[in-house]
C-alpha cells in the first residue's frame, strides 16, 4: 500500500517535471489579466479603489461613455440628451432593447434606481456601512430626478455645473441592475449585475474574478474573449514574472525599470501613455508645526523631484509643477513655482531650531499606484532628501486602506498620496485637493485640511463658468494661491503602463487609467472571422 | 506533552478512556485562556474598527453600527457572546470586505491545508527516507549532507529559500508558474475547496495538472523545514546506544537491513518523530504565513495578516482563534497518538519477555 | 544615513562599492552591514528577554505553590503550539509595527520552548549527583546554586543561548519581511530583502546575498556548538 502511494507520488512528479514543454500557439479562449491588488466591492456606489473600478469597467456601463482612448463623453446607455439652456435640467433619451444580464429590461425606471438609491438615504439599497461619497462629491447640484416617461429620465439642478455630464460617464453612475438587489439585497456588491459586455460568474477574493462573454449585449460586436480572467498579484515582480511564462496575456503596475527587457520580447506590445494623475505629499495643517508656511517652504525646496521620477519612477513619468496634470484647462506648461533649493532649505532649517524638536511623521503605503509605482521608495527617497538639510523624519507604512483613512483623519503630519482624474477637468483635481467641503475630518479628499474662503469661492466660480477664456483665468488665480500657500508640493506624474500580449487587439489606453477591455479581442480569431 | 506526565505501566481500556478525558478538559480549559487572550488584545486596540468600516465619519451612524453589533455591552456579555458566535460557526462580517468570515475562511482554509498537509508529509517522509537509507545502506556520506541538512533548517530563512526557488525554477527555467493557485483561464473546480480532491472527484485530469504544478514550489519550500527537524531528531535517535545494541543483535539474527530498519527500528522511533512532528505544527502553519506571501498563495496565512493590519475585528477574533484551536489540537492529537505507539511498543516488548 | 549614490543605483559592484549599490542609490555593502547589525542586535535583545522570562519561570514553577506551577505548565501547553509569527500578529492588534514590537513578539513567542529546555536543564543538574552531595554537605541556597549547579548549567545554558539566537534571529527578518517592521527602510536583513524583492530580475544579487549573508551568520553561531 505504501509502496504504491509513493509510486502514485513518483510518477506524479516525473509527470510534472516532464510535462512543462511549450505551450501551443493558438489563442487561448480566456483572456488573463494581472494587477497588483483585488478589487474590494462591485458596487459602483460604494468604491473608491482602481481595481474595483476596472473590475466594473467590464460589467457595467454609464447614460455616458468616455470615447475610447479619451476623456470626451458620448452617449451610450442614452440615445441622446440634451442640456436645458440655463443648465438646470439633463434630459436624457434611454436606449430600447438593452436588458441587464439578470434579463432585467432597461427603462426610465431601472434606470433612476441607481441614482435614488444614492441621494435618497431612506432608499432600502442605501446601504448604511456604504460611504455614497462620490454622490456627495460630484452630484451634489442634483436636486432631484425625474421620470418624464418610460424612456426618459430627467435630472434637476440646483446651480449649473459644467463639470456634469462628465460625471455620467464616471463609475459612481453607471447602472445597477435593481433585479441584482431584489436577489442579492445587501450582498450585491459582491454579485454584479451591469449591462456591460462581460458578465460575472466568480469572485475568488484574493485570486480573481472570473467573467465571461456576455451573449445578450445590446452593441455589436460582442465581447472579444469568452472569459475573462482578473487576477491579482501582489508582488511586481511575481507578475512580470507570469507574464515572461505566458501563463498571464496583460497586467499593469509593472516596475517600469523591468519595461526595457520587455520592449525586446516580440510577444509582449507595450501601451504607455501620459497618466491623468498626480502623486504629492500634502502637510496636515490639523498639527500645528505643519502650519508654519516656512516649513512647507523649505521641504518644498529640499525635495529632488527629478531624482524620484529618476530612481522611483525609473523616468517613466515627469515632475508634476502643479497639483492638476499639464495641459488641462488654466494650468501652465513651464516649469511651476517650486524649485530645489536645498541651501536656501537648509538656510531655513537652520534659522527654526524649534523644528527639530521630534521627527516629522511621513505616512506612506505599500501598494502600487499610477502615479507611485513603489510608494515606499517614494518615502525612502524623501527622507534622505529632508536629512539632507537637517531635518528628522519618521517614516510610517501601512496598507492602502489604513493609510487612507489616516490621511483622512489627518492623523499624521505629512502624507504621500495621489490622485486619478476621473474627467479631464482641472475642478477634479482642484476642488478635491483644497475646497474645504472635502476638508471633512474622516472622510477628507483634501487631506491638507486646507481651508481658505477665497479658494472655496474661486473653486465654485470655476464651475459655474461656460466662457473657456474666462475660466482659464480663475483656474490661473486658484493655482496663484495654491503657490502662494503649499498646503501640499506635487511630486510626481506617473505613465500609465500596460503591458498586453501582441495578439490582444482592439485595446486602448484610457487616460483616467481604467482599462475596458470590452473591445478588445484575440487576433487569431479576427483572422478566422 | 510533559515527559513526566507520560503514563508508564500496563494499561487498559479505562487508562485510555481517562487520558481522553483529561486531554479534552485540558483542551478546553486551554481554548479558553486561549480566547480571553484574544479577547484581551482586540479590547487594547488603541483605534476604533467601526470607525474604519465607515468611510463617512457620521457619529451617529457609528453608535447606531456600534449598537447594532453590540459593541457597547459590558465586556464579559461581549465574551461570552463572541465565545457562542465561534462555537456556533457565526462568526460575523469582515468589517472592511463586508464578507461573512465563515465563507472566507471556507476558501481560504483549505488551500493552506492543501499547502501545509503536503509539506508535512512529504518533509517528514523524506526525512526519513534519507537518515534510513543512509543507516540501511551502510552509506555513510549520505549522513554528511544530512547533518548539513538539518542545520540548514534552522539557518537559512524560508522565505529567502522560496525567493530562490522561484528564480531558479521559474524565472530562468520556466517549468512552474511563478505563484497563485491556480490557473483561472481554465473552469476551477467546485465542492470542497481542495482543488486537488475537487479535480480529481470530477475526473478533471486538466484542473488535476494545474493545481499540482502550482503546489510543487510552494510545498518544496514549505517542505524543508519539517525534513531537517524530522532528519535531526531521527538521527539523534538512532545514534542512542540502545538502538545501537538492537541493531547488532538484529544484524546477528541474520535479519536484512531493509527489514531491521524499515521496520523494527523504524516502529521504535515513530513516536519521537510523531511528536516532533505534532509540535512543529504551529511552526509549520508559521512557515505557511511566509510561504504564501512569496507565491501570492490565497491561504489563511495572508487572510489574518491582512485582517491584523487592518484591524478587522471579526477576522482577527475568530480567524486567529481558529488557527490557534487548530495548532492545539494538532499537537494534541499527535501527542496521543505518540503516546499509543509508544504504548503498543511497550506491551509488545512486555509480551516478548514473558 | 548612508551617503547616497543615485547616480549609481543598481550598478554592480566596483573598486568603491564592492557590493554594489542599491535601487536607491545607497552602498549595498554598508546597508548589509548596518542590516546585519540591526538583525544581531534584535535578535540578541529577543533572545535575552525569552532566557530572562523563562528563567523567573521555571523558579516560579519550582518554588511556587502547586497550583501556579500547574497553571503555568498549562499555559506552556498552549503557547508551544503558537508560531512566532502569530503571537507577533496577537501583539501588533495593540501594538504599531516597529522593530521594538517585533522583539517583544520573537521575546515571547520562543519563550515556551525555552521554558521546556531550562527546565529539563535545571532538574537534570539538581537532580545530579554530585549537586545532592553537596547538598549533604551542608551547602545550601546562593552558595549551593554558584558552586555546585551554575558550573554545571553553564555550558548548557550557552549552547541553548546560541539556539535561542539562531532562531530568534530567523523569526526577525521572517517577521520583518511580512512587512511587520513598520518602516520600510529600516535596516535588517529580512527588510532590506523584502525592499529589494523589487529588483529580483535587475539585480538579483541584492536579493541572493541579504539572505545568503544571514544564513552563513546563523550557520557559524549553530556549528559553533559542536566545538564548546
Amino acid at each position: 500500500m505504501r509502496v504504491a502511494l509513493y509510486g502514485i507520488l513518483f510518477a506524479s512528479l516525473v509527470f510534472i517535471f516532464t510535462g512543462c514543454g511549450p505551450k501551443p500557439e493558438a489563442a487561448p479562449k480566456a483572456f488573463v489579466f494581472a494587477r497588483g491588488a483585488d478589487a474590494q466591492k462591485l458596487d459602483p456606489a460604494d468604491v473608491d479603489d482602481g481595481e474595483s473600478v476596472n473590475t466594473m469597467a467590464q460589467v457595467f456601463e454609464g447614460l455616458m461613455a468616455f470615447r475610447a482612448g479619451s476623456l470626451e463623453v458620448e452617449p451610450r446607455l442614452a440615445e441622446s440628451y440634451s442640456i436645458s439652456a440655463d443648465g438646470l435640467r439633463y434630459t436624457f433619451k434611454l436606449r430600447s432593447g438593452v436588458v441587464f444580464h439578470d434579463g432585467t429590461p432597461l427603462n426610465a425606471d431601472t434606470a433612476r434606481f441607481t441614482f435614488d438609491r444614492q441621494m435618497d438615504p431612506d432608499h432600502p439599497a442605501h446601504f448604511p456601512e456604504a460611504s455614497f461619497q462620490y454622490w456627495q462629491n460630484l452630484f451634489a447640484d442634483i436636486e432631484r430626478v425625474e421620470t418624464v416617461d418610460d424612456r426618459t429620465l430627467r435630472f434637476h439642478l440646483s446651480s449649473p455645473n459644467v463639470g456634469l455630464l462628465a460625471t455620467f460617464a464616471a463609475f459612481p453612475s453607471w447602472l445597477v441592475s435593481p433585479g441584482g438587489f431584489d436577489k442579492y439585497g445587501d450582498k450585491m456588491a459582491f454579485h454584479p449585475v451591469g449591462t456591460g459586455p462581460y458578465r460575472f460568474i466568480d469572485w475568488r477574493p484574493n485570486e480573481a474574478v472570473i467573467l465571461e462573454r456576455n451573449p445578450h449585449y445590446w452593441r455589436e460586436p460582442a465581447a472579444g474573449f469568452e472569459r475573462l480572467v482578473l487576477r491579482s498579484i501582489p508582488l511586481n515582480t511575481s507578475r512580470l514574472s507570469e507574464l515572461v511564462a505566458g501563463n498571464i496575456h496583460g497586467l499593469d503596475g509593472i516596475q517600469p525599470s523591468e519595461l526595457e527587457d520587455l520592449a525586446e520580447d516580440p510577444r509582449f506590445e507595450i501601451h504607455k501613455g501620459a497618466g491623468l494623475n498626480v502623486g504629492y505629499l500634502a502637510f496636515c495643517e490639523l498639527h500645528e508645526r505643519m502650519r508654519d508656511p516656512d516649513l512647507r517652504k523649505a521641504i518644498s525646496m529640499a525635495i529632488d523631484r527629478e531624482n524620484l521620477v529618476d530612481l522611483a519612477l525609473n523616468g517613466y513619468g515627469s515632475v508634476a509643477e502643479y497639483p492638476a496634470p499639464e495641459g488641462m484647462l488654466g494650468v501652465p506648461d513651464d516649469a511651476g513655482p517650486i524649485r530645489y533649493n536645498p541651501e536656501a532649505a537648509k538656510a531655513l532649517v537652520q534659522a527654526n531650531p524649534q523644528w527639530l524638536e521630534k521627527p516629522i511623521e511621513l505616512a506612506t503605503f505599500g501598494q502600487p499606484r499610477m502615479y507611485f509605482p513603489d510608494p515606499q521608495r517614494i518615502a525612502s527617497l524623501i527622507r534622505s532628501d529632508l536629512e539632507k538639510i537637517g531635518l528628522k523624519v519618521e517614516i510610517v507604512n501601512r496598507e492602502f486602506k489604513s493609510h487612507l483613512h489616516i490621511s483622512r483623519r489627518g492623523e499624521a503630519e505629512m502624507v504621500l498620496l495621489g490622485w486619478v482624474g476621473d474627467t479631464a477637468d482641472p475642478d477634479n483635481f482642484l476642488t478635491t485637493f483644497f475646497h474645504s467641503k472635502s476638508a471633512v475630518v474622516g472622510s477628507a479628499l483634501n487631506v491638507s485640511f486646507y481651508r481658505n474662503p477665497e479658494m472655496d469661492a474661486l473653486l465654485e466660480k470655476g464651475l459655474t463658468i461656460s466662457d473657456r477664456s474666462e475660466r482659464e483665468a480663475v483656474y490661473g488665480r486658484i493655482l496663484d494661491l495654491w503657490a502662494r500657500d503649499l498646503p501640499l508640493i506635487p511630486l510626481v506624474q506617473g505613465d500609465q503602463i500596460t503591458v498586453m500580449d501582441k495578439r490582444v487587439r482592439g485595446y486602448v489606453l484610457s487616460p483616467s487609467g481604467n482599462h475596458y477591455f470590452g473591445p478588445a479581442f484575440w487576433k487569431a480569431e479576427a483572422a478566422d472571422e | 506533552m510533559e515527559a513526566d506526565e507520560q503514563q508508564a505501566g500496563s494499561g487498559s481500556r479505562f487508562q485510555t478512556l481517562g487520558l481522553l478525558g483529561r486531554e479534552l478538559r485540558r483542551f478546553i480549559l486551554i481554548f479558553f485562556i486561549a480566547s480571553f487572550g484574544i479577547f484581551l488584545a482586540l479590547e487594547s486596540m488603541p483605534e476604533d474598527p467601526i470607525s474604519l468600516r465607515v468611510k463617512n465619519p457620521d457619529p451617529e451612524r457609528i453608535a447606531e453600527i456600534r449598537e447594532s453589533l453590540g459593541l457597547n455591552d459590558p465586556w464579559y456579555q461581549r465574551y461570552v457572546r463572541g465565545m457562542g458566535d465561534f462555537v456556533q460557526l457565526d462568526w460575523g462580517e469582515s468589517l472592511i470586505s463586508g464578507r461573512s468570515v465563515r465563507s472566507e475562511v471556507g476558501r481560504f482554509l483549505p488551500a493552506t491545508l492543501e499547502l501545509a498537509i503536503p509539506g508535512i508529509l512529504i518533509g517528514a517522509s523524506l526525512g526519513i527516507a534519507v537518515v534510513l537509507l543512509a543507516h540501511a545502506t551502510g552509506w555513510r556520506w549520505l549522513l554528511q549532507p544530512v547533518r548539513g541538512f538539518s542545520a540548514m533548517g534552522l539557518t537559512v530563512p524560508i522565505f529567502w529559500i522560496g525567493l530562490i526557488l522561484i528564480l531558479l525554477f521559474s524565472v530562468w527555467l520556466g517549468w512552474f508558474p511563478v505563484g497563485g493557485r491556480f490557473d483561472f483561464a481554465h473552469v476551477a473546480p467546485k465542492g470542497s475547496g481542495f482543488l486537488i480532491i475537487d479535480s480529481i472527484l470530477q475526473a478533471d485530469v486538466e484542473a488535476l495538472w494545474i493545481s499540482l504544478r502550482h503546489l510543487v514550489l510552494p510545498v518544496m519550500t514549505l517542505s524543508l523545514y519539517p525534513a531537517a527537524v524530522v532528519a535531526g531528531t531521527l538521527e539523534a535517535r538512532l545514534n542512542q546506544s540502545s538502538i545501537q545494541r538492537l541493531v547488532t543483535a538484529l544484524e546477528a539474527r541474520g535479519f536484512s537491513p531493509l527489514r531491521i530498519w524499515g521496520r523494527h527500528v523504524l516502529r521504535l522511533v515513530s513516536g519521537p518523530v510523531v511528536t516532533v512532528i505534532g509540535t512543529q505544527a504551529g511552526a509549520l502553519l508559521g512557515g505557511a504565513v511566509l510561504t504564501e506571501t512569496v507565491y501570492s498563495w490565497p491561504g489563511m496565512g495572508r487572510f489574518i495578516v491582512d485582517g491584523v493590519l487592518h484591524r478587522d475585528l471579526y477576522v482577527i477574533q475568530h480567524g486567529l482563534l481558529l488557527i490557534v484551536v487548530l495548532a492545539l489540537f494538532v499537537v494534541t492529537l499527535s501527542d496521543l497518538w505518540a503516546r499509543r505507539l509508544d504504548y503498543q511498543l511497550k506491551t509488545r516488548e512486555g509480551e516478548g519477555a514473558a | 544615513m548612508a551617503q547616497d549614490f543615485r547616480e549609481q543605483a543598481l550598478e554592480g559592484p566596483s573598486f568603491s562599492h564592492w557590493l554594489g549599490v542599491d535601487g536607491l542609490g545607497r552602498d549595498f555593502a554598508s546597508r548589509l552591514w548596518q542590516g546585519a547589525g540591526n538583525t544581531v542586535m534584535l535578535a540578541g535583545t529577543g533572545m535575552v528577554i525569552t532566557m530572562l522570562l523563562a528563567s523567573l519561570l521555571v523558579s516560579l514553577e519550582q518554588t511556587g505553590p502547586d497550583w501556579c506551577a500547574r497553571f503555568i505548565r498549562m499555559v506552556i501547553g498552549l503557547w508551544v503550539a503558537l508560531p512566532v509569527i502569530f503571537i507577533g500578529l496577537l501583539l501588533l492588534v495593540f501594538l504599531k509595527p516597529s522593530p521594538g514590537a517585533l522583539v517583544l513578539a520573537i521575546g515571547f513567542g520562543n519563550l515556551a520552548f525555552c521554558f521546556r529546555q531550562l527546565r529539563v536543564l535545571w532538574m537534570t543538574v539538581r537532580g545530579a549527583l554530585y549537586v545532592r552531595s553537596s547538598e549533604v554537605l551542608g551547602s545550601r541556597g546562593w552558595r549551593l546554586f554558584q558552586w555546585a549547579i551554575w558550573p554545571n548549567l553553564k555550558p548548557d545554558l550557552l549552547a541553548l543561548g546560541r539556539l535561542l539566537f539562531a532562531m530568534s534571529a530567523l523569526e526577525l527578518s521572517g517577521l520583518a519581511f511580512l512587512g511587520l517592521i513598520g518602516d520600510p527602510d529600516f535596516p535588517e536583513l529580512g527588510s532590506i530583502l523584502k525592499q529589494n524583492q523589487a529588483y529580483l530580475y535587475q539585480a538579483p544579487m541584492l536579493v541572493i546575498i541579504p539572505g545568503a549573508f544571514l544564513s552563513f551568520l546563523l550557520l557559524s553561531v549553530h556549528l559553533s556548538r559542536f566545538h564548546k
